[in-house]
């Protein structure tokens, strides 16, 4: 009989009627472990089906083998410990132990293998919605057949837990559909479709739960009623069965038929390739997608009107808790690339800082939009000197300077803004529309004299204004700490040298640094208290810095582009005497088209450099956190794969190469730790199942005394005064006085009959003394100290 | 209910996956719909063949059935087909004759493709009777829970009788006898202090006759009259013994006076039996509406006797069949009436129960 029989053990009969009664019903297949297996293996299907299926929706590859392996082992495992209530309660702790400690110690790998099922998401995401790139996580480990291997244990580790307990008891077949089908509605809504062996596995899985539910064979009970239908005295029971092993198996074997002959049937009829020509998507998916994009752009937000987007601030640093890119083209540049180095496109200078917002020197000067702005000014943002410095140095010496065509589009970028390269030489500054901006689509040309060598010119500029070092009271005493403890010192060069490196060394880049509390200031906040943030942030702070320390700074914003992005850029059939002249230190390269998107958004720092001007300067850092771990089982664990877990250069928001290196206190002791607690947790489950095997050996007879012999060994065990029994009879007296049995006179003539006498006995007979017995040892149990207890527990360890 | 609930929990997870499908058309879930369609249809056709094919018989033990004691019913499943059910509801009625008692109890058994499977009731009955087992019908529910089928069966019935307790085993019985031939060789040796409490009675006394035993000396009588008196014994077993039992019993009260009836009915039965007393039991059959009758002059007729008991059925108005006795001219006879005691009478009370069941001693 099922498992669930053992609660009613207690009851010695069921009442069928008035003077009927029915002791427990015994089967020719009574098992308790093979229901359990049975479980088992449903829950193995079903986690294979949902874990390993998402995965392959992503085509992420993993170790499949040691996946399921461990699947398979939690399976059984998770079954197999409601054997009996202590065990289960054991089992359960055991299972918590090493788990909490197998996460703890290979967080990192769990972590960067969610990083790389994350990434591969939003790639898959990016690729049916059509957007440019997709904002991805840094992963610790380039190794991802290791990484996401531990992922997807992790994730199928606990998703057997759960599995376990809704298989359990009565069988809750919308909780199991829930957890398996909820898993796939995003690759179904991304067209993308699981390997047919995990369709196989969750279709079989969700099958055999369906199935049992039905047949009502996972439980155990006896229910009466009284039949107010019938006439007095005629009362109706019902007697139900348990869990039967036949029935599991012939259920598990049945769905995984049938699945298997429902996928070669489907398949025949219509291929996978040919489903979707035949199914469309719904009118209401193509509304569901704007809807979507929005939420996976932008969150609920998004949904709900709240546009959290990326792009450009214009000086608002605010209280924008995080950016979320929506990697739409904002701009189309066309250009010859001479320079591995990022490529800046300015829009927007920030003069003056407060109320946690940059002011641009047109809002500072009051200069009304759309009218002829103060020339001075003009020429002081966009570097007209400095372009003018070059354009003469290039013109001087052709073999160090270069001048560029740059062409750009605005596509959707702010229309506010130019967009223009450094140092851009304008035609005309006396009568120049720049101030407006680019509008949607307009195309426009600049020349532009990049900086390909150190420019040497002896002219000294002008005294700068006093509003590029001024630093506002309310931001002054966080700066001065923070200058303090950088401990800055030396020239301009040096100084900028160490900002930048306690940057990176000391405050993480994130998009989502979080809320700045109300009341307080943002860059403040970010120095003394939240000490993580992005480009904004940053370069903000850089430049107060820069300014408290009596360098001339501004605060700049526009869109950086990567060498990595023009590579990625399209080559033009243009000549490239077309867009470039003079020295480039790449040589002759092609004309180059790049798509730039919001995600380049960014922000810098411009200080002044008294013999030049204005040049940029990048302070935010890398967002990556590498980790090296090189002496630890992974390397083992990789190196079973074939392959050793490689640390991986991440960039940060596209600007600069770092790495920062976290070190994982793995330790061969807590291994070991982990080893032994496997090892033991080996050892009893072999025992249990020995014992289960026993326990259910045909000859009755032969077991009822082995069970006696276990308890004696037990009460032998906690108290040595037990030895002094010779006979069946003093011992169960021994258990009346000690521990007030009852029954004992008629359990011991029975035990000595059946252990002396060779006369048959009826099983029925064996097994209602059998019950007696546990009884007795249940009654024993109750009785015991919890030392007494734990010294039992030990026994059985033992 | 059960099947409604099945219906909905199979058309909610039917439609979910519609639902899912229309909105995002996908080759898995397609597949999940064909498959739990499959199910559907696969359900049906496997319960036609099942209902068709498949089994269930009784088999009941070939000794004697004796209350209080667990008998093993064995059920045995068969099903020749591939297809098996996880729930087949076996709808078993237990009718105690004597009694007039019925019950119904559903046994909800899985059924295994190409197996058979033997199930073992272990049963108790706590009153006595004769026991119609009827296996009215079974009922093959689907794999999904949906559908029911109904089958009949072969082998539909059985009866076997439960015996009173006094009846229990041969070497009990054996037991009995010697004890009782114990207390008759007691009672033998010296008169009885209360008269109507055994069977042995003094019919005469007279002079010592050399042979004579010496247990038989009335010694009181001899030491006054100086002469070796001694008692001379009537045997009992030497009249015809009667035995009337009242198979009454109050439909208010529950079937242990009844029980005790049949008990004290055994143990006196056995009692005479252990004497070298045959006897003639008479009872009335509410059934047939007559007095019956069986004579028993060996042990192994008690239980062909206590069978005809247990054909007949329990009827309520106490003494009918001692009133029915007296009414047909049996007025000189001796008998002894079984029945449960509602009068303070003077009888002679040969063996008593515990709930006021009485075996009186009536002269005729």
């Amino acid at each position: 009989m099922g498992i669930w029989k053992k609660k009613k053990e207690s009851k010695k009969t069921e009442k069928l009627g008035d003077g009927i009664f029915l002791y427990d019903i015994k089967y020719t297949r009574k098992s308790t472990v093979i229901p359990l297996i049975a479980r088992g293996i449903v829950i193995f299907l079903l986690v294979i089906g949902t874990v390993g299926g998402f995965f392959s929706t992503f085509g992420l590859e993993y170790n499949k083998v040691i996946f399921a392996a461990v699947i398979l082992g939690i399976s059984l495992y998770f079954s197999i410990i409601y054997i009996r209530p202590a065990v289960r309660n054991l089992g359960y702790l055991l299972f918590f132990i090493i788990f909490v400690i197998w996460a703890i110690q290979y967080r990192y790998y769990i972590n960067s293998g969610f990083y790389a099922v994350i990434n591969e998401m939003a790639l898959t995401i990016a690729d049916y919605f059509q957007l440019g790139g997709a904002n991805e996580y840094s992963e610790y480990f380039s190794n991802r057949y290791v990484t996401v291997t531990m992922t997807g244990c992790f994730l199928g580790i606990v998703e057997a837990l759960l599995m376990n307990i809704s298989m359990t008891g009565k069988i809750k077949v919308f909780g199991l559909a829930q957890m398996c089908v909820s898993v796939y509605l995003l690759p179904v809504y991304l067209e993308e479709e699981p390997g047919l062996g995990y369709m196989l596995c969750i279709m079989a899985g969700l099958g055999c739960a369906v199935l049992l539910k039905a047949s009502g064979h996972f439980k155990d009970k006896v229910n009466k009623r009284k039949n107010f239908f019938k006439k007095k005295k005629e009362v109706s029971a019902n007697i139900s069965y348990g869990q039967s092993p036949e029935i599991w198996m012939q259920t598990i074997g049945f769905t995984v038929g049938m699945a298997g002959i429902c996928i070669l049937c489907v398949n025949f009829f219509l291929p996978q390739n040919k489903f979707l020509d035949v199914f469309h998507g719904s009118s209401l998916k193509t509304t569901m997608d704007a809807y979507f994009l929005d939420l996976w752009q932008f969150g609920l937000d998004g949904v709900f009107g709240k546009n959290a987007s990326g792009g450009m601030s214009k000086g608002k640093l605010g209280r924008t808790g995080s950016v979320q890119p929506d990697y739409e083209t904002d701009l189309v540049i066309k250009f010859t690339p001479y320079s591995t180095d990022t490529l800046y496109l300015k829009a927007y200078t920030g003069i003056v800082y407060g109320d946690n917002q940059w002011e641009s020197e047109a809002e500072v000067l009051q200069i009304p939009i759309n009218q002829t702005p103060g020339q001075l000014k003009f020429k002081s943002e966009t570097m007209y000197e400095e372009a003018k410095i070059l354009k003469e140095l290039q013109a001087k010496w052709e073999t160090n300077f270069g001048k560029g065509i740059f062409w750009i589009e605005n596509v959707d970028a702010d229309m506010d803004f130019l967009y223009y390269p450094y140092y851009t030489l304008f035609e005309d500054y006396s009568n120049y529309k720049g101030w407006k901006g680019l509008s949607y689509g307009e195309k426009r040309e600049y020349t532009y004299y990049p900086m390909t060598s150190e420019p040497v010119t002896d002219q000294k500029r002008e005294e700068l204004d006093r509003i590029y070092f001024d630093v506002p009271k309310k931001n002054q005493k966080a700066v001065a700490e923070i200058c303090k403890e950088m401990d800055l010192h030396g020239s301009q060069e040096e100084i900028i040298e160490q900002v930048v490196n306690y940057f990176q060394e000391n405050i993480p880049y994130t998009v989502r640094p979080g809320f700045v509390p109300k009341d307080e200031d943002v860059i403040n906040f970010f120095l003394t208290k939240n000490k993580k943030g992005y480009c904004a942030h940053f370069a903000s702070s850089a430049v107060l810095i820069f300014r408290y320390m009596g360098i001339p700074a501004r605060y700049v914003e526009g869109y950086a582009v990567n060498y990595g992005q023009v590579l990625e850029g399209t080559i033009t059939e243009e000549n490239y005497e077309d867009y470039y002249q003079g020295y480039s230190p790449l040589g002759k390269t092609a004309v180059v088209e790049v798509e730039v998107s919001d995600a380049s958004a960014h922000a810098w720092v411009e200080v002044f450099e008294e013999d030049f001007g204005w040049i940029p300067v990048e302070v935010t850092p890398s967002s990556s956190e590498d980790i090296e771990d090189t002496n630890d089982f992974w390397n083992f664990f990789g190196s079973l794969f074939g392959e050793s877990p490689q640390l991986q250069k991440t960039e940060g928001n596209g600007q600069t190469e770092s790495r920062k290196n976290i070190t994982i206190d793995s330790g061969k002791v807590s291994t070991l730790f982990l080893a032994v607690c496997l090892a033991i947790l080996v050892l009893c489950v072999g025992k249990v199942i020995r014992k289960i095997r026993f326990c259910n050996n045909k000859n009755k007879k032969e077991k009822l005394i082995e069970e006696y012999q276990l308890l004696c060994n037990i009460l032998r065990y906690l108290d040595i005064t037990f030895h002094q029994c010779a006979s069946h009879k003093e011992q169960f007296i021994w258990m009346k006085e000690k521990f007030q049995v009852e029954e004992v006179e008629t359990m011991a003539s029975f035990m000595e009959e059946i252990s002396y006498s060779q006369e048959k006995i009826e099983d029925t007979i064996i097994f209602s003394y059998e019950k007696k017995l546990i009884q007795i040892g249940r009654q024993i149990i109750q009785k015991l100290s919890l030392k007494e207890k734990i010294k039992v527990i030990g026994y059985f360890v033992s | 209910m059960k099947k409604v609930k099945n219906a909905i929990r199979y058309l909610l997870v039917l439609a979910g996956f519609l639902v899912i499908f229309k909105l995002f058309p996908g080759y898995f879930l397609g597949l999940m719909i064909v498959f739990l369609i499959f199910l559907g249809i696969y359900d049906l056709v496997a319960l036609e063949f099942l209902a068709k094919k498949m089994d269930i018989s009784l088999k009941l033990p070939k000794e004697p059935m004796i209350k209080n004691n667990k008998i093993s019913i064995l059920m045995e499943v068969q099903n020749p087909t591939i297809f098996f059910s996880g729930d087949v509801t076996l709808k078993m009625k237990i009718y105690n004759e004597f009694y007039g008692d019925s019950i119904e109890t559903f046994f909800h058994i899985p059924v295994y493709g190409k197996e058979k499977e033997t199930i073992v009731l272990p049963i108790e009955f706590q009153y006595c009777g004769k026991i119609r087992i009827t296996l009215e019908e079974i009922k093959i529910l689907g794999l999904l829970g949906i559908m029911e089928r109904k089958k009949k069966i072969q082998k539909k019935e059985d009866i076997f009788y439960v015996f009173p307790k006094k009846m229990e085993r041969q070497e009990n019985i054996k037991r009995q006898e010697g004890l009782t031939e114990k207390i008759q060789r007691k009672n033998s040796n010296c008169e009885s202090t209360n008269k109507g409490s055994d069977f042995i009675e003094v019919s005469d006394i007279r002079e010592y006759i050399p042979g004579d035993r010496m247990r038989d000396i009335h010694w009181k009588l001899s030491a006054k009259k100086e002469l070796l008196m001694v008692k001379e014994h009537v045997n009992m077993s030497d009249t015809r013994q009667i035995i009337l039992l009242e198979l009454a019993e109050d439909i208010k009260e529950e079937h242990k006076i009844m029980e005790e009836v049949l008990e004290v009915t055994a143990k006196v039965m056995k009692s005479f039996l252990a004497q070298g007393m045959g006897f003639e039991l008479f009872w009335w059959n509410e059934r047939k509406k007559e007095i019956c009758h069986k004579e028993v002059q060996l042990s192994k007729d008690i239980s062909k006797v206590t069978e005809l008991l247990l054909d007949a059925k329990v009827y309520q108005e106490n003494q009918l069949l001692e009133n029915l006795w007296k009414s047909k001219n049996h007025r000189g006879e001796s008998y002894v009436w079984i029945g449960k005691d509602e009068k303070v009478l003077e009888y002679k009370i040969i063996a008593k129960g515990k709930a006021g069941v009485i075996a009186k001693w009536e002269e005729g």
